[in-house]
């Protein structure tokens, strides 16, 4: 069944307002974003993320089957990198009005992409030291959940390990913000349980 | 505390999309559009380099069209996020509003005649004149005839088995003033 939401769940108020609180009305020829409360519009948000990330998953799956899991997970880097320098870093800073060239700036980056922090889907705890120095601890990544329930250990060091995709774009993330930004990780996957975090990240500002 | 209208601010560690002002989170909903609109091409170029248009072709389709692949992964997301559903032509049309190539890259004239019978007349298509500009008229067609035409019909399957998509008008176009392609929904009994 297409659309499952209760509109019942929507405060009366705020359906009497002039925004909509989703699509289930009326085709409106000419409709806009404006159109849509600020409820709807963080829903359409997260939509966007989902298609985003299970879009880039399938052509990884589908590249994997018709040429190896090692030479589809060079396409991704190929991609992702391609992807941050013409899209992601020029559009998301600019729309967001983000400026700096601290590490902090790397950070406030990482929660406005498209593929990033997420509750349920990408989350980490933050361990600010300076505006300079900063170490995130991953505790949920569903990509690596996952690959972790397909069970290919190349999928884990392809998408996480040292040289992997992670690490090629995390670090440009920090050296787009600032040369001078260095970018390491403290722990990688494998786990050992399940309850055990996915990966700690330290990012330095370096003289 | 005060609506954030963007992200110039300090660090937020705890930030949440609902921070923001609705002029500001239609600011990120539109750069994030921009990134996921073009992610499609961005997987299917290194695609052609390494293996060829025909076989980058075939890849690129699997993707889409696939059992849970981009085109049910479109649906699902947005129906389910915006709740619209049904079965007729003006609840599938919804979701090109909501598609973020269509929504930033075309602009588009809908015209619901009844349930059951509508045209999509695209006007300004960002993809067309790239591909006018740059004279590459095999990616043009590959894109128009074979991408999108499988796609709108795949995409109005979706909604309704009954549901047939034909292109009234395709590229190339005679002029600058000629509109881009036109489209026709219809469901038969």
């Amino acid at each position: 069944m297409l659309g499952t939401r209760n509109v019942q769940c929507i405060p009366k108020e705020a359906r009497q307002m002039g925004d909509l609180q989703d699509y289930s009305g009326e085709f409106r020829p000419e409709t806009r974003l404006e159109g849509f409360s600020k409820e709807a519009l963080i829903r359409l948000l997260d939509a966007y993320k989902k298609c985003f990330v299970g879009i880039a998953g399938t052509y990884h799956t589908v590249n994997a089957e018709r040429m190896g899991v090692e030479e589809a997970w060079k396409v991704d880097a190929d991609v992702y990198l391609r992807q941050q320098m013409q899209f992601e870093l020029p559009l998301v800073t600019k729309a967001m009005n983000i400026q700096g060239d601290d590490v902090l700036t790397v950070l406030k980056i990482f929660q406005m992409l498209p593929d990033g922090l997420r509750e349920g889907q990408y989350e980490c705890l933050w361990d600010i030291k300076s505006n300079n120095h900063a170490i995130l601890t991953f505790t949920k990544c569903q990509t690596l959940f996952y690959h972790e329930r397909h069970g290919n250990p190349k999928d884990i060091e392809g998408l996480c390990g040292p040289g992997s995709i992670e690490d090629l774009c995390f670090t440009a993330y920090g050296k787009w913000v600032n040369p001078k930004i260095t970018c390491r990780a403290l722990k990688l996957p494998p786990r050992k349980s399940k309850d055990d975090i996915c990966c700690v990240w330290e990012w330095k500002l370096g003289e | 505390m005060a609506e954030l209208n963007d992200y110039s601010g300090p660090f937020k560690p705890d930030l949440s999309p609902e921070d923001f002002s609705k002029a500001g989170l239609i600011q990120w909903l539109r750069a994030a559009a921009r990134i996921y609109g073009g992610i499609d091409q961005l997987w299917h170029g290194p695609l052609i380099e390494e293996l060829g248009q025909e076989k980058a072709d075939e890849l690129q389709m699997k993707m889409w069209f696939r059992k849970g692949g981009g085109c049910d992964l479109e649906v699902k997301s947005l129906t389910q996020e915006m709740d619209f559903g049904g079965d007729d032509v003006a609840s599938h049309l919804k979701m090109y509003q909501l598609l973020p190539f269509m929504q930033l890259f075309m602009n588009i004239e809908y015209d619901v005649k009844d349930r059951n019978y509508a045209l999509m007349t695209v006007k300004r298509c960002a993809a067309l004149r790239h591909y006018e500009k740059t004279g590459e008229m095999g990616r043009l067609l590959q894109l128009c005839t074979g991408l999108e035409q499988v796609g709108f019909q795949e995409g109005a399957r979706r909604f309704n088995p009954n549901m047939k998509v034909t292109a009234l008008k395709l590229p190339p176009r005679q002029s600058e003033d000629d509109i881009c392609c036109q489209w026709e929904f219809k469901i038969e009994d």
